[in-house]
């Protein structure tokens, strides 16, 4: 397990922005870890030289996981809704096909 | 003290395990219904019909409905009908028409789970069981703008073509209703009182149309290679045969108007099917099998003289017929694209233009008055020479006017019949005259009156109707698929709606087998030839089937009596289904052609258990917290106090 506490706070920050970085390759997960690990690090902890670099990553992580929240809510909405109404697209798209009902 | 501590309490399991009888909880709880019959889900192009209950099952409670009076007495007992969210109604198959099972759905609404049919004994059949339409294969009318619509089938319910959102099974056997009854009486009581329950599971995997069946057919995201259908076109396989040396070979050319087709079909409507046995559907075919098949062994026989003149009389059994014609549609299908008949180029294909006449056997029932329906595309083109001739060989037959709407397959009652013998004379009166016909009108010189041997049509008539596993079926077939038919042993041959070839059948190999034998070359019966010299001759001739039996009595002439016979015979056949589904990107929601499809199912079960009293289930759940609650206890406890090594997790 790695605790923040025992890293150098280089360390830290290049943790941090390894997550950042690597979130823009369509993985939101990686922000919502980012933005709540490096929480207590960004605000709650007595600053320090790197901390500013470190909170503007998280804030940008937060938004960036608010970003796709949105849009997967969005498509998963789209998607039940529409499944069955745009024709043969709906079931390529289906992943598991239901059995016994449209 | 271990030791002797182990030995003590093997010793003590074994005698457990040998000397009590060990049964499953779940036997005792429930009481099946193996044979019954379940309603199945059917699509065609645009709509979904028939039952569908949800993949764990649908339960309810119980009610026995049997006459008009529980019926309606039901329907105003508002208490009962509160007292429980859902019910499995079982009601009289008298009742199961439309207008019974609609007060019912309006009254219970969604708390109808399910319905239950039972037919108390085989005396009390009902007169009429039919749930085709009052009109059926409406949707396809083709004859001459026929607008009127005829009632040809007044007892039909039509519930076949409606979309129930719960299962429907048929028990037909005596002692199901007998044992049905039984609970029932013992547990109907009053309201406090335990009540039978119902399960119902015939989950059915298809949904919305054919279209969109098929399609998801076809799409498989998983990484394993199994690709489970939803549904599967309805069809088997049409089936033709003639004598051996009536084919028209390249180059030859094929002379306008010089085939004969003489039809039968092979599928019946079926609204109820087992998962596991004979599916057998309304008899009303059989009887016009039996004729067709004993008629190709006349022409057989006659094969001397019907060789003589130039029109190949061709036997085509169609499979498919009853739901929208499908059969019909794909041979036409099949003639219009040079494929019939299938097989080797070197014989010429038959085009519309080389029809003469069609002959059609078609709802044959046990009476003395026949009716004939000459149907010609245009009125000038009708052979009335040939129906004259008809109607003075066979005086039972009565032509109905030209004008009069022709009638579609009506499905009728299973046929009471009295003794075999009555009807199986019935039967050679008709199709001694009617072969009489085709020898005078196409071959001419007045040839004696051709007879056909009872014993024959006795044979078909207990295969048919009795045993399809019969000696005659083996005299005719070879060994394997002789063997093959073992496993239907003492069940009529099945009519049903077919989904060949996900669905096998023995009706195809008896049709395939029995028909190619009766129009066999007979000029084989007197040779003695070997099995394998027998099977090499197909090396030579590639038109025609060989294959070695043991040949049927009561058709070979009375000289030759060998161990084994050589048949040299001419046998097609093609799948029936609808040309819906093997022309490339035709759109399934078209009307064009029909596009029935029978959903994929896996199990079918229908259970009955016992629903305990509130406080009953009450009690159960109490005791079975406190169990719980005193076990933890009795634990913590010994672990408190009892300090055995064996208590202690191993820490390694």
């Amino acid at each position: 397990m790695v605790t923040l506490a025992k890293k150098s706070p280089e360390q830290r920050l290049n943790i941090c922005r390894k997550y950042y970085l690597a979130g823009f390759l369509f993985l939101p997960f990686l922000w919502l870890i980012n933005a709540i690990w490096f929480y207590k690090q960004a605000f709650r902890v007595e600053p320090y030289p790197e901390q500013t670099q470190i909170r503007k990553y998280v804030i940008r992580s937060a938004i960036g996981t608010v970003i796709w929240l949105i849009i997967i809510i969005a498509w998963n909405i789209t998607f039940q809704l529409l499944r069955t109404k745009i024709g043969p697209i709906g079931d390529f798209l289906t992943f598991v096909i239901p059995r016994g009902y449209y | 003290m271990h030791s002797s501590l182990f030995c003590i309490s093997v010793f003590f399991l074994t005698f457990l395990i040998v000397f009590t009888q060990s049964t499953r909880v779940a036997d005792q709880m429930y009481v099946s219904f193996d044979r019954a019959r379940y309603c199945v889900r059917h699509l065609n192009g645009t709509h979904e019909i028939g039952c569908q209950s949800s993949m764990r099952g649908n339960s309810g409670r119980m009610y026995m409905i049997d006459n008009e009076n529980e019926f309606n007495s039901y329907l105003k007992d508002s208490k009962t009908i509160d007292s429980s969210n859902s019910f499995i109604i079982a009601l009289n198959i008298e009742l199961f028409n439309s207008e019974y099972v609609d007060k019912l759905m309006n009254r219970l609404d969604s708390k109808l789970n399910g319905l239950v049919i039972y037919l108390k004994s085989n005396l009390s059949r009902p007169k009429d069981f039919s749930h085709d339409d009052q009109c059926p294969n409406h949707r396809q009318s083709y004859y001459l703008n026929q607008t009127e619509t005829v009632h040809w089938n007044p007892k039909g319910t039509g519930l076949f073509f409606r979309s129930f959102p719960f299962p429907i099974v048929l028990l037909d056997e005596k002692d199901d209703y007998e044992r049905l009854d039984k609970f029932y009486r013992q547990f109907y009581n009053t309201q406090s009182s335990p009540t039978c329950g119902l399960e119902v599971k015939a989950f059915q995997s298809a949904a919305h149309t054919s279209k969109t069946c098929m399609r998801r057919n076809e799409i498989s995201h998983s990484l394993l290679d199994a690709v489970d259908g939803f549904c599967d076109p309805v069809g088997g396989l049409n089936i033709y045969s003639k004598l051996p040396d009536s084919l028209t070979l390249v180059p030859k050319q094929r002379q306008p108007k010089s085939v004969v087709l003489i039809l039968a079909t092979t599928d019946s409507f079926q609204m109820f099917l087992k998962a596991q046995g004979t599916t057998g559907g309304a008899q009303q075919p059989a009887t016009a099998l039996i004729t067709f098949l004993a008629l190709a062994h006349v022409i057989g026989q006659e094969q001397k003289e019907f060789n003589k003149q130039d029109k190949e009389i061709i036997f085509v059994t169609l499979d498919g017929d009853a739901l929208d014609y499908s059969a019909s549609f794909r041979f036409l299908f099949d003639m219009n694209n040079d494929y019939f008949p299938a097989g080797d180029k070197n014989e010429q294909r038959i085009k519309i233009e080389h029809i003469h006449s069609i002959i059609e056997f078609q709802s044959l029932s046990f009476s003395n008055n026949l009716s004939l329906y000459a149907y010609p595309s245009s009125p000038s083109i009708i052979n009335e020479t040939f129906i004259a001739t008809l109607l003075e060989n066979n005086p039972m037959i009565t032509r109905m006017n030209a004008n009069s709407p022709l009638p579609p397959a009506s499905s009728q009652i299973f046929q009471q019949y009295n003794t075999t013998t009555e009807f199986s004379q019935w039967i050679k009166s008709i199709v001694e005259p009617l072969a009489q016909t085709l020898l005078d009108s196409y071959v001419g010189n007045n040839i004696t009156n051709v007879t056909i041997e009872q014993e024959i049509i006795n044979n078909l008539v207990y295969c048919v109707l009795k045993n399809v596993n019969c000696p005659l079926i083996h005299n005719v077939s070879n060994q394997s698929i002789g063997n093959s038919f073992d496993a239907f042993e003492q069940t009529s041959l099945p009519f049903s709606i077919n989904t060949y070839p996900t669905a096998t059948t023995p009706t195809f190999p008896f049709v395939q087998n029995i028909l190619s034998y009766f129009l066999r070359d007979r000029e084989y019966d007197k040779q003695n030839i070997t099995e394998t010299k027998c099977l090499e001759q197909k090396n030579n001739d590639t038109l025609r089937l060989y294959r070695y039996v043991g040949g049927y009595a009561p058709s070979i002439m009375p000289e030759q009596n060998y161990s084994g016979y050589c048949v040299r015979s001419y046998l097609r056949y093609a799948s029936s289904s609808s040309p819906a589904f093997s022309i490339d990107n035709y759109d399934l929601s078209q009307t064009t052609y029909p596009a029935w499809t029978e959903s994929r199912w896996t199990t079918f079960t229908l259970r009955l258990f016992i629903i305990p009293t509130r406080t009953h289930e009450i009690v159960t759940l109490v005791i079975g917290i406190l169990l719980l609650s005193i076990s933890f206890i009795v634990f913590s406890i010994l672990r408190w106090y009892v300090k055995l090594d064996l208590l202690q997790p191993s820490s390694s």
